[in-house]
């Protein structure tokens, strides 16, 4: 089922290879179908050709493959929370240096 | 390119770019497959000569010189020899072909009439060979006169593409005379 996961992120990785691969497989077939078409004298080879050409590249570009995700992306470490600090108090201290303005707008909004 | 819809959007947006590029190199093939054909340089040319022509006095219909009704018709039969089938490339749709007269008269050099046309849709239909065939359409000239004057007959034919310009195309022509005007069938119609 994990085709179903359609909307997992595929890595800056996996994103050049995906640019890539249609690139490649869009023109390639293209070039084929239209050679092919051109040797057989049939116009209707070219177009079916390229439409294979084209679900070759749906089915392999567009899905989330785990080939694409190999390289996740590493998320710059959180920094260490100091719990020294009262947040509360603070938020209190905060409140109590507020103008009257300031307590009239938050009333309000 | 990271979610299903972007990735499904770049393969058919740069498949529509590949697709004109073949639909640009397919228009270029065929006046170039045409140029470069030895079964055309090979079959020879289409040979079309009148079998008959006969001049008749008339109106070209009756909303035309209601007055003036005498009007010098001219009916073509012709033979038609033709082999059409090199002109079918991988980019043909289907050949217009027809037959035309041209002619000229004191006061205008180029007169050219279709007298007869035919669609070919396939190959198999493209060998064509016609014997005393009758024109679908008649002569008839501005002047209202056609005896005496010569004239040529000759086929041209249209090679329409499925992608791609039309190309127009003509065979030799030969030599056609419009004889006097034969006794009118219908008694109303008064030379």
């Amino acid at each position: 089922m994990w085709f179903f996961t359609y909307n997992r992120q595929v890595d800056y990785v996996g994103q050049n290879r995906v640019d890539n691969l249609i690139q490649g497989m869009l023109t390639g077939s293209a070039v084929v179908a239209w050679l092919v078409g051109l040797v057989m004298q049939q116009m209707r080879l070219t177009i079916y050709l390229s439409l294979v050409g084209l679900a070759a590249t749906c089915l392999l570009c567009i899905p989330a493959w785990p080939v694409f995700c190999r390289n996740p992306i590493q998320w710059a470490v959180k920094p260490a929370v100091d719990d020294s600090v009262d947040d509360d108090a603070l938020k209190a201290k905060a409140l109590e240096q507020q103008g009257l303005l300031q307590k009239v707008w938050r009333f309000l909004f | 390119m990271y979610n299903f819809q972007q990735r499904a959007n770049a393969v058919f947006a740069f498949f529509v770019s590949v697709a004109f590029a073949m639909v640009l190199l397919t228009a270029a093939s065929g006046p170039l497959l045409l140029h470069f054909s030895q079964d055309i340089k090979r079959t020879p040319p289409p040979a079309i000569d009148a079998a008959g022509v006969n001049v008749r006095v008339g109106r070209v219909g009756f909303q035309y010189d209601y007055n003036n009704p005498s009007t010098q018709l001219g009916w073509v039969w012709f033979n038609l020899d033709a082999d059409l089938r090199p002109w079918f490339h991988w980019n043909t749709k289907q050949l217009h072909v027809y037959a035309v007269v041209a002619f000229e008269t004191p006061q205008h050099h180029s007169n050219e009439i279709v007298i007869w046309d035919h669609i070919v849709t396939s190959v198999d239909q493209a060998r064509l060979q016609l014997s005393k065939q009758k024109a679908e359409y008649l002569v008839s000239d501005i002047a209202h006169k056609l005896s005496g004057l010569n004239g040529t007959l000759r086929l041209e034919w249209n090679v329409v593409p499925w992608v791609g310009f039309l190309q127009m195309e003509r065979g030799p022509a030969t030599e056609i005379a419009f004889p006097q005007p034969s006794p009118p069938s219908h008694s109303h119609t008064a030379a």
